[in-house]
């Protein structure tokens, strides 16, 4: 598989007051053609963080890329200059958030915002010649009767349809990468499923890569093809989602797989992972799920595990599962 | 749309004739006029005849509804002082006042959404910082206060402007910042404070996903939304405004239609108060409606209400 | 079993703005249209629903936050009104949402576990504290706890704090509006089974209300679910999921994503949104979205029946089978 996109030791901080907090930290992956990549986590562990940083897209006075790559079509986003970035948002790589609501203006009509897009990529394109383009992108991500939607506000549209105005937007373009942040969390899970089937069928349709942001582990089966579990700003576990999902192999990833009730089974007693999420300090010197895993030893407070490939494909930052996965193999 | 504004015409009018009614019975707590008009040593026949003249003597209920009805009439009434319709007086000293009014509200509004969106862009840094203390300075300081310390500094000391009068545009400078400073402040940091709130929703980020240049973000998504609380401070700004030039006029001795009322109500000329403040009441509500109406073309979600 | 709660044909109706010179306000917002529910001592119901479907709304109507447009609440037999409201409040207790909002920032945690004592009893500190201590220690928080303030905690413990407020009266009956949709995965699981061990030991009844179906399912004895303001199915939990009868049920189980990615995937999504509570469709409010829509699904409106013992379904296509309406 061609790679399309390469991120390299990417650490992201947040400053507050006198504290420095690694919020993404050494986080490395790559994405190819074609592919859809899940990242997983709870909140504040980094995942939102890794795809803003991706495009520039933090608030500069309390947010900083400290160090790392990110390698698309020849060239380092982090040291682009915010023209270069400008030219690559909405045209090579788009983003759909998590509330549609709230991610569409509420003062211009749909029609507009889909147009605005076009029009920063297109500058000499018009309105009216526009109007043709626009109605198809609404029909292809499934808004009925556009034609009359195109002119509608987004608080006239349902949840649904806004997330599909979105989805729209962010190909109207026909980006090489969608990122799609926690695109589905905000609706119902009726339309939830919908959404998911609609972005199945344009990927293949527009040979797209995604990178799907989820703390929901059903809607990343559901879509991904390969899966980076996050844990305190560090990438825990990453692998195919069969591998994943079936042998998880990190004590974070087995705990939040035991977490969730299933529908399908029949749990008594739910795992619940001991403790709650620390907020960590740079720099970090230990594995930063030591103090709520059950097997951490006296090495796992001293140092940090790194992040190792295993043979059989997958990687992982766990001095014990490392050691398994050596025996396994 | 109609209907909307049919309403809010509604209840600017009852609003205005609560206030004019209001005013009407306060200025008659203050005294009698018929004190100062005539030179001591009057008798006090000479005062009732007075007094009869002018229908002092009625009761208070027949004195408001002969007022009322004059004034519906579009007979605003007689200065005791000027012994002149009072429309005319103020007629003849809007112009004045409207070449002081409306520069230092022009001022306000175009330097203090400029200050509050570069204060927000640049949020806590050094100049944000100073721009928001100054701003606090600026509408705590109570304007006769800054206006005694500008004729003290650039009259009195440097003599850069007159003091007084209002026959050129150098005399102008003065009042006109005075009057100016603490609805420019005000203006200042509700734009501050609504655009970094709006900074922070997700649909900026929308638009910066587009590939749309920063500062057309900011001023087609992020200042455009702000706007609804900053446009709604302008209107109770405007108050302010008038009720200032009142106070500055008197200080910077601007012949406008602040001085004649601030020397009507020393005088207990009754028309002549009651006239002016019914102006303001009718302009502020005026405003007020506009700014309603421009919610609307702000915020379809609002426009959607007036239907 | 002994019923402990019973709600009689609820119809909680909010009508839109009247415009100037309207006499008729231009429609109403059925929100809920029409539940009849009975609540076993010591069962967990849960209620699941999409937003909008009334589920919030009919569970403030419940806890007597908001009067019902129409329709009875019992409680032990009584029927409920302003009188025996304050003891109705003393027995019946509420967990909320959001672990951030729902609590006072200002006050201790032992202020906010007292407060109701304060309300509804006359006990003196010493007292309130041999209340407060079993419970806290029940919820697993340390005594040290109490003398924080709320901030000083994390979204998990805050909600603990929640219930423990709620337990402070002993009631017989919690009702939990999205108990743990704010919380993170790994949280949530320790929540859940917080409220399934208190259900054994206390003895408590919950009233669960979630938009999340393996929440629901997790916890519930018997489950409802609703649709636009009504109650579509109810069952308890192995039957309904065993033997679902109702479209929507369905639907909805099927367009929940399992965590694994070989899972075969389910027919395809329920098409559409919910229609608008403000004119909702005539007949039986799911036909626009029906697959086995017939003709007189459009005309009329399916009551609730029992369709096999203790499964009710508001559905046509069962129609020729089971007993008696709800």
């Amino acid at each position: 598989m061609e790679t399309l996109l390469e991120v390299k030791e990417l650490r992201t901080c947040y400053y507050t007051g006198s504290r420095v907090i690694p919020a993404a930290d050494d986080v490395s992956f790559t994405l190819g053609r074609g592919e859809v990549l899940g990242v997983v986590g709870e909140s504040g562990c980094g995942k939102s963080t890794v795809a803003r940083s991706l495009v520039g897209l933090i608030d500069r006075t309390y947010t900083r890329i400290e160090s790392g790559q990110v390698l698309f079509g020849g060239k380092d986003l982090v040291k682009a200059t915010p023209k270069e970035l400008c030219a690559i948002r909405g045209s090579r790589v788009s983003m759909i958030f998590q509330d549609p609501f709230v991610s569409l203006s509420p003062v211009y009509t749909v029609g507009d915002q889909i147009f605005e897009v076009m029009k920063a990529h297109d500058p000499g394109l018009r309105r009216k010649e526009a109007q043709e383009t626009i109605l198809e992108l609404m029909r292809k991500v499934g808004i009925p009767s556009p034609e009359l939607r195109v002119r509608d506000y987004p608080y006239q549209l349902s949840g649904g349809m806004q997330q599909r105005v979105m989805i729209a937007i962010a190909l109207a373009c026909k980006p090489d990468i969608l990122i799609a942040d926690e695109p589905t969390t905000a609706l119902d899970v009726t339309v939830q499923a919908q959404v998911l089937d609609l972005l199945r069928q344009l990927k293949d349709e527009y040979q797209m890569s995604i990178l799907l942001i989820s703390h929901n582990l059903g809607v990343i089966a559901s879509i991904c093809d390969r899966v980076m579990i996050m844990y305190g700003g560090v990438v825990v576990e990453e692998g195919t989602s069969i591998q994943v999902f079936r042998q998880p192999a990190h004590p974070y990833t087995r705990g939040l797989l035991a977490a969730i009730p299933s529908i399908t089974e029949e749990k008594e007693e739910l795992y619940s992972i001991p403790g709650t999420v620390p907020v960590f300090q740079f720099p970090v010197t230990r594995c930063r799920f030591a103090d709520r895993c059950e097997r951490a030893g006296e090495r796992c407070f001293r140092e940090e595990p790194p992040l190792t490939r295993r043979p059989d494909g997958r990687r992982l930052r766990c001095f014990l599962a490392a050691e398994e996965g050596r025996k396994d193999c | 749309m109609t209907q909307f504004i049919f309403k809010r015409v509604l209840k600017g009018i009852l609003c205005v004739w609560f206030i004019w009614t209001l005013i009407f019975f306060l200025v008659r707590l203050t005294g009698d006029p018929t004190d100062w008009m005539l030179p001591d040593g009057a008798t006090e026949e000479e005062l009732q005849n007075l007094r009869v003249s002018l229908h002092l003597d009625e009761p208070l209920a027949r004195q408001y509804s002969d007022s009322l009805g004059d004034l519906l009439r579009g007979d605003a009434g007689t200065s005791y002082y000027y012994k002149r319709d009072v429309a005319g007086l103020y007629a003849e000293r809007l112009g004045t006042t409207l070449r002081l009014a409306i520069p230092a509200f022009s001022l306000a509004i175009v330097l203090g959404i400029l200050i509050g969106t570069l204060a927000a862009i640049h949020h806590d840094t050094m100049g944000d910082r100073v721009a928001m203390t100054g701003a606090i300075i600026g509408y705590t300081m109570p304007s006769f206060c800054l206006g005694i310390l500008m004729i003290f500094v650039f009259s009195l000391k440097l003599r850069w402007f007159l003091s007084s009068g209002s026959e050129t545009l150098g005399q102008l400078v003065m009042p006109m910042i005075t009057l100016a400073v603490s609805p420019m402040a005000t203006i200042a940091r509700l734009t501050r404070s609504s655009l970094l709130d709006v900074m922070n929703r997700e649909y900026i980020d929308g638009a910066r996903m587009k590939g749309v240049p920063e500062w057309i973000v900011m001023i087609r998504h992020a200042l455009r939304t702000s706007l609804i609380p900053v446009v709604t401070g302008i209107g109770m700004q405007l108050g302010t405004i008038l009720g200032g030039a009142v106070v500055v006029e008197n200080v910077f001795t601007w012949p406008g239609m602040g001085m004649l009322l601030v020397t009507s109500a020393k005088q207990r000329d009754f028309p002549t108060v009651q006239y002016g403040i019914l102006l303001v009441a009718i302009s502020v509500t005026f405003v007020n409606i506009l700014i309603d109406i421009s919610y609307g073309w702000l915020d379809p979600r609002i426009r959607e209400s007036f239907k | 079993m002994e019923v402990l709660l019973e709600t009689k044909d609820i119809k909680k109706y909010f009508p839109l703005r009247k415009k100037l010179f309207q006499k008729e306000p231009p429609g109403v917002v059925k929100a809920v249209d029409g539940i009849s529910l009975r609540l076993y001592k010591g069962e967990a119901l849960g209620l699941i629903g999409e937003s909008g479907c009334g589920k919030s709304t009919f569970s403030r109507v419940v806890m007597q936050l908001i009067p019902p447009t129409q329709g009875e609440i019992w409680f032990r037999g009584e029927r409920m009104t302003k009188k025996n409201l304050m003891e109705f409040r003393q027995r019946v207790q509420m967990v909320f949402q959001d672990p951030y909002s729902s609590l006072d920032p200002r006050m201790r945690v032992r202020e906010i576990i007292e407060e109701p004592l304060r309300v509804h009893t006359k006990m003196n500190a010493g007292e309130k504290l041999a209340v407060v201590r079993p419970i806290l220690e029940r919820i697993g928080l340390p005594e040290e706890a109490l003398e924080k303030y709320p901030h000083e905690f994390s979204g998990g413990q805050r909600q603990r704090i929640g219930i423990a407020r709620a337990l402070a009266t002993q009631p017989e009956l919690l009702i939990c509006d999205e108990p743990v949709s704010a919380l993170d995965v790994s949280i949530q699981s320790s929540i859940l089974n917080l409220f399934k061990g208190m259900q054994k030991e206390l003895g408590l009844s919950y009233l669960f209300i979630s938009h999340d179906m393996s929440v629901v399912k997790h916890v519930s004895d018997r489950i409802a679910v609703m649709y636009l303001g009504r109650v579509v199915e109810l069952a308890e939990t192995k039957e309904l999921f065993a033997n679902t009868l109702h479209p929507y049920s369905q639907a909805l189980m099927n367009a929940i994503p399992a965590p694994d990615p070989a899972a075969p995937r389910k027919a395809a999504a329920l098409a559409g949104e919910p229609p608008s509570p403000i004119d909702p469709p005539p007949g039986c409010v799911f036909h626009g979205r029906c697959p086995h829509a017939a003709e007189r699904c459009s005309r009329e409106v399916p009551s609730l029946r029992e369709i096999t013992p203790g499964h009710f379904a508001a559905c046509h296509l069962h129609a020729g089978k089971g007993g008696e309406d709800l």
